[in-house]
Formats: structure tokens, sequence, C-alpha cells
């Protein structure tokens, strides 16, 4: 049986949909010298900003039960580098490579939507980073903030635009909806969860940014809960991403109405995760006799 | 270098060699053997999420199809990995990172400080294969076996400095360090050093200090092992940015890095 595991957003086609979260792939480079990385949907670099930023002081990594929290602080060595040294590398991949970008203020949102403009697949908009004292987190908390940030990277780009939600907020449907009235071609949920672990000893925080943003199976449950009320609020295609460490998770995403997935720490205790996310997503419609994904998206609802 | 993979290995052998100190041996089919003194390898703990991270450590010593590590008990996923017995299976990604490089034209001195040993273990068993002249200024705080197994295998060459004076000297390895270097009959060396961080500032300052090259192999918190997350950068000297510990490393230039 051939299934078909296409997906769209916008015009924009993915062969599959298994994609790699900001942030835990790098660029793609390193990861293709351990696997094919062309046979994914897509990957999603990490966040661009248009300076270059050294990060937060160390340790920017504890662990924590069935996950960790990080405090990267978005270190990148900003957008010029980015389009000059990067860009051209990874520009031969044979896979939608989306830019994720961080403004510190909805003018560098503009700005860096303007740069990538024809240059990757689509542009998602990470409005959601717990670790930066400037913009953020912060743009994604608030309503009229967020359009903003959406609306002027909207003008500025032809590119499909994905806008990256934080859930630490009461209501991300509200902030969804918000995205997809200001031209959002999709959302993806969730970046972090904000938290943070004490050294009792020294009598503070393990982590020398302070606090951090928690990923991994820790949150899955969540991120699937936040995926499934977002999903029925929108027209436009969702994106989950959280926790996915194995096709079955991956499985109960789309079924809660993600169309796409994004494989984030998961990389870092099998670097081939998503690679195996994705050979297990489609075994499993082979076995269930699911001929397009498309058929199970969403497909799980209250009675 | 050599191409990085996760090998489903074997434990042939575990032992525990000194007060928390464990010595295991694996079989990972299909590796050349091939490693630099230095790199590392990220060990999967088992299939559940908790603990939910690799460990890093560091390669003793490998060959065909062989990896022994030294595993020091200092918490939950060290404590589950010196509790692996024979025939127990684990997933171990590598080798990772840059190692060290040796400058052969120069008298090697490798300064460790307490499980800092590992790596320096390594580039000793190099050196001593290919008939090198090299020291060890070998510190910890109390006499241990470990101390002694490397006298039997490096005998006379190590230079033994213990807090309490159990064995060798009473001193540190820092504070040692520099009448060691002065008693050398040689003219030039080069120092590798690994172990404890407030012992690697003060080697970095002595060789700078003195113009003698230093090299050092850093640890910091890891996630991926492989350059993707950024959690492991440290700082340049005089530099803006960043390096990661990783990739770039875990061996830096002592002017290289800021610790
Ligand atoms: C490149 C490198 C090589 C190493 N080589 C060796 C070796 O040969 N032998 C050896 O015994 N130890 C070595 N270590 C240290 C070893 O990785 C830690 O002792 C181990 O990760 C502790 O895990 P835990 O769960 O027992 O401790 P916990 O404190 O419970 O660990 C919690 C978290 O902190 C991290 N962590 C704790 N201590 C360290 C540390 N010193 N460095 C980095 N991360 C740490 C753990 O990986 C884990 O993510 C090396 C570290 C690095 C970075
Ligand atoms: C080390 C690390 C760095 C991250 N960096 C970014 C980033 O730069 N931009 C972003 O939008 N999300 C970033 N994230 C969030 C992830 O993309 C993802 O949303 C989150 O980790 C949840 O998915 P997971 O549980 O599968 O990891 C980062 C996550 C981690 C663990
Ligand atoms: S541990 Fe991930 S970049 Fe070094």
């Amino acid at each position: 049986m051939k299934i078909d595991l296409s997906t769209k957003i916008g015009k924009l086609k993915f062969k599959n949909p298994v994609l790699t979260a900001s942030g835990t792939f790098g660029y793609g480079l390193l990861i293709n010298e351990i696997f094919d990385i062309s046979r994914l949907g897509g990957i999603i670099t990490k966040s661009i900003t248009i300076r270059s930023r050294p990060g937060n002081p160390a340790p920017r990594i504890v662990e924590a039960a069935c996950g960790m929290l990080n405090s990267i602080g978005l270190e990148n060595k900003g957008i010029e580098n980015f389009l000059d040294e990067v860009l051209p590398k990874i520009k031969s991949f044979n896979t939608n490579v989306i830019a994720s970008i961080a403004g510190e203020t909805v003018d560098e949102y503009g700005r860096l939507a303007e740069k990538l403009d024809r240059n990757v697949s689509a542009i998602e908009v990470n409005i959601s980073c717990p670790n930066v004292k400037k913009g953020g987190m912060s743009f994604g908390q608030d309503l009229s903030s967020t359009k903003k940030v959406v609306k002027k990277v909207r003008r500025k780009t032809s590119l499909p635009v994905i806008v990256k939600l934080t859930p630490n907020i009461t209501r991300i449907e509200d902030i969804a909806k918000a995205s997809e009235e200001s031209g959002a071609d999709a959302v993806s949920i969730v970046n972090t969860y904000e938290g943070f672990s004490i050294d009792i000893y020294r009598r503070n925080s393990k982590l020398g940014g302070f606090s951090g943003g928690l990923s991994g199976p820790a949150i899955k449950p969540l991120a699937l809960f936040a995926v499934w009320k977002v999903a029925k609020n929108i027209d436009v295609p969702v994106i989950g991403c959280g926790g996915i460490m194995n096709f079955s998770d991956a499985i109960e995403f789309f079924m809660a109405g993600a169309s796409l997935i994004e494989v984030g720490s998961a990389t870092f205790s099998d670097p081939n995760a998503s690679l195996r996310i994705l050979k297990g997503v489609k075994h499993f419609l082979e076995e269930e006799n699911i001929k397009s994904i498309k058929e199970i998206v969403g497909i799980v609802d209250e009675n | 270098m050599n191409k990085i993979r996760d090998y489903y290995s074997t434990v042939v052998n575990n032992t525990l060699i000194d007060n928390n100190i464990y010595l295991i041996e694996m079989f990972l089919p299909e590796f050349d053997g091939k490693a630099e003194p230095g790199q590392f390898m990220m060990i999967k703990i088992d299939e559940t999420y908790d603990p939910f991270l690799r460990r890093p450590y560091s390669i003793l010593e490998c060959k065909k199809e062989r990896l022994k590590i030294l595993v020091k008990i200092v918490g939950k996923g060290s404590e589950m990995i010196a509790q692996k017995k024979k025939k127990d299976r684990l997933y171990v990604l590598g080798p990772l990172g840059v190692g060290f490089s040796v400058d052969k034209n120069s008298h090697s001195v490798l300064v460790a400080g307490g499980m800092g040993i590992a790596p320096l273990w390594f580039l000793a068993r190099g050196l001593m294969k290919g008939k090198k002249k090299f020291s060890i200024v070998y510190g910890e705080r109390t006499a241990s076996l470990l101390g002694k197994e490397m006298d039997k295998t490096f005998g006379e060459r190590v230079f033994f400095v213990t807090d309490d004076g159990s064995r060798g000297l009473k001193s540190t390895a820092s504070d040692a360090l520099p009448s060691f270097l002065d008693n050398l009959p040689y003219r030039e060396s080069t120092i590798y050093a690994c172990g404890p961080h407030g012992m690697l500032k003060e080697v970095i300052n002595f060789g700078m200090g003195r113009n003698i090259p230093v090299y050092v192999s850093l640890e910091e918190r890891m996630a991926c092992g492989i350059g993707v997350c950024l959690g492991c950068s440290v700082k340049r000297k005089g530099k803006y940015g960043f390096l990661t510990v990783c990739r770039d490393g875990p061996v830096f230039k002592g002017d290289e890095v800021e610790i």
C-alpha cells in the first residue's frame, strides 16, 4: 500500500510531517553527518536574531524528572552570519529549511523576515522563548503584541509564516486565534514551560540564567492538550511539539489535531530520533491500513 | 574526524577499582577503535526517560570493538552506569569532540587531578607506545587504589601529590607543578591538564606566566554532546562569543577559553 505522508502549510509542500524543533538540531549540518536529514519533512533552525548573542551563563542545562530545563538564552551569531555563512551550506538539503526568528522589538521581527524572504522555505516566528530579558515570551503572552509581531512579519515576507506559541499563558487558544487572524499560515505548539530547580546547599537556582524552559516527556500531556484545544479553534495547520520521543507520541499529536510535528529534546537522547519517529509513523499507518496521514489528524474529540 | 555512531554495546567487564570508582569495559560492534585521547562518549543509561540525558565519559582506552571507561559515582546517573553488569546493554555515542594533539618536539607533562586522569591515561598510554618521554603529575586527596594502578602502569614517570601527604608530596598538583618543571632536564615542555576547575585555572595562569603551552580538557553540562543544543558553551578568551565544549573541545588551548 502506498502511504501518503505529504502535507502542506499554505502553498509549501512537505514530503512528510516530521520536522525538527528549533534549538535542538542546530542547522542540521552536524546531524547530517549521522543520517541523511533530507529524509525529514523539514528542519527548523536555531532561532536567529538581528545581532549576535552570546547566550546565558553556565550552567545552561539541568536535568529534571523525565526531561530537562534549559537556559541557553538564544545564543547565535546573528542574521548576517546566518545568511553569509550558514545558509549556503544548508540550502542544498533536499528538504524544507525553516528559519526561526526572534526579535527584541516588533521592528526587529520585521527586519529579520525581510532579510530571509525568498532565502528559506518558511519562517517560524519565535514569540515564546522564556530565556531572554527583552522580547521573547513576553510577546507571546500578550494578545496585542502577538498581533503586532505577526502582522509585521506577514507584511515583510511572502513565505509561509508559522508562529511558535508559548504555553505559559492561561488561554493559548486565544493567542493562536489572534495569530491566525493576523496572517499566520500555521502555529507551532509548544515552546518550553517555564520552570527552575534549586541547589539546596548553595541556596540558589541550579541554572546560570536562574529560570529556564522545561522540555521532554515531562511536558507531553500538557503539550498534547494545548494542541487539542488550539486545533479545534483555528483553521490553519497546527504543528505539534513537546516531549515527542517515539512514533506513538507522534501519532497522539496527529490525533489531537496536529498536521505536522516537531521532534525536540528527543534528539539529545538519540540523535536518530526524528528519523526513527518518521519510520515508525509510516509503519503504523501501514499496519493500521491508513492511506493518508490526513485521515487521522484531529480524529480524537470529546463525545 | 571519525564518523560519529551510536553503538549498541555490551558490558564485558565491570570492576570496582577504588572506593566508588568502576572500570567498565564494553564491546562496541563494528567500532574501528580509532579515537584521540581526550575524546569522549555519550552514554545512554537505559530505555526509560529518567535519567533523561546521556552522560559524558572520557575514553580511557579503546581498540577495535572495545572501549574502557572509568566511572566515579557522583549522582544518580553515574551510579546506574556503575551498577551495569556483564552482558548488560548500553547505547554509546561517539567518539565525540576534539582531543589532545601532542607537540612531538617538547616534553609532555600531564597534570591530572583526581578523576581528571581518565583522558590523560589514554594520552599517556599512547606516548608510552610511541616510546616518547613524558611525566605525569598526579594529585589526589589521599592515596587511592587508582594511584597504585598508575604506579603499576606508568612507574617512575608519575610524580604523586596528595592533600594529606599519604603518598608522595603533601601538596596540590598545581602548587607542585612549578618546582617539578624546574627540576626537569628538558628545555621545552608542554602541559596537558584535566581536573577540577580551580586546578585548571591555576595551571593555565602558571603556563601563561612562564610561556609554557597548556592544553586543558574541560567539563561542562551537556545535553546533546554533538554541538546542536549549545548547552555546553564556554567563553572565548579575549574575543566575543562562545565555543562548545562538546564539539570545539573538550580539549582547548589554555589561552583560548575563559574559565
Ligand atoms: C567531556 C567529559 C568527560 C567526562 N569524563 C568522565 C570520566 O571519564 N569519568 C567520570 O567519572 N566522569 C566523567 N565526566 C563527568 C561525568 O559526566 C559526570 O560525573 C556525570 O555526568 C554525573 O552524572 P550523575 O547523574 O551521576 O550526577 P548528577 O549530579 O545527578 O547529574 C545531573 C546532571 O548534571 C550533569 N553533570 C554532573 N556532574 C557533571 C560534570 N562534572 N560534568 C558534566 N556534567 C555533569 C549530568 O550529566 C546530569 O545531566 C566527564 C564529563 C565531561 C563533560
Ligand atoms: C536546548 C534547547 C534549546 C531551544 N532553543 C529554542 C530556540 O532557539 N527557539 C525556539 O523557538 N525554541 C527553542 N527550544 C524549544 C524547542 O524547540 C521545543 O519547543 C521544546 O523543547 C519542546 O519540545 P521537546 O519537549 O520535544 O523538546 C529549545 C529547546 C531546548 C531543549
Ligand atoms: S552538549 Fe549540546 S552543544 Fe555541547
